[in-house]
């Protein structure tokens, strides 16, 4: 027998990566019922209120669904990329050591953290594919939204749901199991009402102040963004500050992230 | 020392402080060339490349993707380098390959007898030390509080922030040996296979799998080697059988190929019927069994096992024997660390002693046992120190050693029941009651005992 033991082959880093990926779209399809649960319902409740009763009630005027939709859209993007890869990372590290099999693979380990990344991406944009047509039902006609820049709305949409991936591979690497639920209270929830979702960012030149201060937070470029593309006519920051924000953004969480990530990784 | 002279190196290649005095080579006891028989490329995209590596052996291995011709030169470079791996054992540079071109090493490579390299498993001067966050101190108190049996702590600092977990091991493991590390918890054990498994950067020192450094090239490393963890760690979003089929995928086997080793591996190991189940449902022992199995799906040359029966139950842990008996008789080389000299005793051929950090004792289990002093342990547990009773106890006949720890009065003598009456006396002349006596035959534990005054399952 023994003659039959050979090395194995060396694979390249694109199959290892490949492999990995379809593990998680594997693990995604198997459990899209929570995936959905996690990452839409709240945008979509949001909506319900007040893109639709709200409205009807007269407590806020119909033309606030188009300031609106855009940032429940960045919402759901923030929610399903970075719950998508700091989730179950917080956990793999924490406890369960679950993700130690894809360590052993035949390739650098920055590859593992790299394809979380990308996988964390494609959630956050297959998340914003079912809230924007559901929103667009439950509200009802916009007459500002406007799709004629579909190739922009991609591009904006992946840039951010690539930002908040990044941010989502810092934070899985850096949180204790024990601050799970810090990192909602502390970190999501304040990203999200202060991400200029519910509001234009030019909304708050009434409070300068603030107004400088959320630029730290990926959310307002993304809000901002889709709002460029998809509501061009209302007020929104200029598409290449966002470009560029969130470019810098996905970069720089990616970075400190993948190193984060290697040390966790190895002892 | 440099092995390939004026050969440009490819890739950096370790021989890790090959110690030639220590580790006698034989020069040029293989084919001064090898001679590729022949190239077949079916229909997929790779290409199988079969020679003889030495008379009777016949080697083989399938390379992917020869179409493109970007990827060709680098594909011949990579055959070339795992061809002489294989062969030799170890690395080598570059030429290119093609069907009847001869491969040749570089003139006065040294090298062992044939494919004795394959899975050669080494550490040199092997040190970790874990640098401990700020304001956090390891559980059990510093400086390895008795019965601890914890790293020690280094010394000096008032509050400890580092935790030496090898200090200086020196190990070496033959390709299709049956390896055992035995030790206490916190023995280094499991530090020394997460540095093999590519797991652990050392903090100095090297270790090498097949010849193949585990710090500049742990993706080789990755290639020729199948772990165990101690705990179970499947991917549990995944089925038995998915947890195989995907980790397979990560090596770039494909899903046909996957899905059949897959299946013959939970068949191997009772778990054909269970291959839908999520690894939730499956107990203790089948978990273990799976992890073995994924282990072996891409059909590693050596086997990496951190205390594989912890927690099973004894038909579980004999099941899991079995196995490991069954996968070194197929001439895997396998390194399993216990802390139960049983399993070290009855699975391994030989066996490393360590403790905190460093290596007591290496031999074959009976010859480890041969060494144990003066054959049975007996220990008398007294009401309070036993070092006022030693100097009594001393006067004993046909004891052979004796020592005090704590309440601990122990001792070896050849015939240990003979010896009891008057120890017993003796503890009593000193003032001492006897509590509890214990008598242990020779074995693995005495010695371990006799060699660091506490048990293995300190």
């Amino acid at each position: 027998m023994s003659a039959a033991l050979v090395v194995r082959p060396p694979v390249s880093a694109w199959r290892v990566f490949a492999a990995l990926l379809r593990r998680d779209a594997h693990a995604a399809v198997r459990e899209l019922p929570f995936f959905l649960v996690r990452t839409v319902l709240q945008p979509i409740l949001f909506v319900v209120v007040f893109g639709y009763l709200m409205p009807r009630m007269g407590f806020v005027s119909s033309g606030y669904g188009a300031a609106l939709l855009p940032g429940i859209l960045a919402i759901s993007m923030t929610l399903s990329s970075i719950q998508a890869v700091a989730l179950p990372m917080v956990a793999d590290f924490g406890w369960t050591k679950e993700i130690e099999d894809r360590l052993l693979a035949p390739a650098p380990i920055r590859l593992v953290a790299l394809e979380k990344m990308v996988s964390g991406l494609i959630q956050g944009v297959i998340a914003a594919a079912f809230v924007l047509p559901a929103a667009r039902l439950i509200m009802g006609p916009i007459p500002a939204l406007n799709f004629s820049h579909a190739g922009d709305i991609a591009a904006v949409a992946i840039l951010g749901a690539a930002a908040f991936s990044a941010l989502g591979l810092l934070m899985g690497t850096a949180i204790n199991p024990q601050q799970i639920g810090l990192m909602f209270s502390v970190i999501i929830a304040p990203m999200i009402f202060l991400g200029c979702a519910y509001y234009p960012w030019k909304g708050l030149d009434a409070v300068p102040v603030l107004k400088y201060v959320v630029l730290i937070n990926p959310l307002v470029y993304v809000s901002e963004g889709l709002r460029g593309v998809l509501t061009p006519s209302l007020p929104h920051m200029p598409l290449a500050a966002v470009v560029v924000a969130l470019v810098v953004m996905t970069v720089g969480f990616g970075l400190v992230g993948l190193r984060s990530f290697e040390r966790r990784a190895l002892g | 020392m440099s092995l390939f002279g004026v050969f440009p190196k490819v890739r950096p290649y370790s021989l890790l402080n090959w110690d030639a005095e220590r580790y006698p080579t034989r020069r040029l006891a293989m084919p001064a060339s090898i001679i590729v028989d022949s190239i077949r490329r079916p229909a997929s995209r790779s290409s199988t490349y079969r020679w003889s590596s030495f008379p009777g052996q016949v080697s083989e291995i399938e390379m992917p993707g020869s179409g493109a011709r970007r990827t060709a030169l680098r594909q011949r470079l990579q055959v070339r380098e795992e061809m002489m791996a294989q062969t030799l054992g170890i690395g080598a540079a570059a030429v290119s390959v093609g069907e009847g071109e001869r491969v040749s090493p570089a003139p006065g490579t040294v090298h062992r007898s044939p494919g004795e390299g394959l899975a050669r498993i080494e550490t040199r001067a092997l040190r970790k030390v874990y640098v401990l966050p700020r304001g956090r101190r390891r559980r059990g108190g510093p400086n390895g509080a008795p019965g601890g049996g914890g790293p020690a702590p280094v010394a000096g600092a008032e509050a400890p922030r580092e935790i030496v977990a090898l200090e200086g091991l020196d190990l070496d493991v033959a390709s299709g040996e049956f390896f055992g590390l035995l030790g206490p918890n916190g023995a280094g054990k499991t530090t020394t296979i997460g540095i093999l498994t590519t797991r652990v950067r050392p903090t100095s020192g090297g270790a090498s799998v097949g010849g193949v450094s585990v710090v500049e090239d742990p993706v080789g490393v990755r290639r020729r080697i199948g772990v165990v963890p101690q705990r179970p760690n499947p991917d549990r979003v995944l089925t038995a059988l998915e947890n195989l089929v995907y980790h397979a995928t990560y090596f770039g086997i494909g899903l046909g190929e996957a899905m059949t080793r897959a299946r013959a591996l939970l068949d191997r190991f009772g778990l054909g019927q269970r291959g839908d189940a999520k690894v939730d449902q499956l107990s203790g022992g089948q978990q273990q069994r799976l992890m073995v199995a994924r282990a072996l799906i891409h059909d590693p040359i050596a086997l990496f096992l951190d205390e594989p029966t912890v927690g099973l139950d004894p038909q579980a842990r004999l099941d899991l024997w079995d196995i490991l008996r069954t996968l070194h008789a197929e001439g895997r080389t396998i390194v399993l660390t216990t802390h139960y000299m049983e399993e070290a005793d009855r699975l391994c051929e030989r066996l490393a002693i360590v403790d905190r950090g460093r290596l007591l004792a290496l031999d074959t289990p009976t010859a480890l046992k041969s060494r144990v002093p003066g054959g049975t342990l007996v220990e008398l547990m007294l009401d309070g120190d036993a070092g006022e009773v030693l100097a009594a106890a001393g006067e004993v006949t046909g004891m052979i050693r004796l020592e005090a720890a704590g309440a601990v009065l122990r001792g070896w003598a050849e015939r240990g029941g003979e010896v009891i009456p008057p120890l017993i006396k003796a503890a009593e002349s000193g003032g001492r009651a006897v509590r509890d006596i214990h008598l242990a035959p020779p074995s693995l534990e005495t010695l371990f005992v006799s060699m660091t005054g506490r048990k293995l399952d300190e």
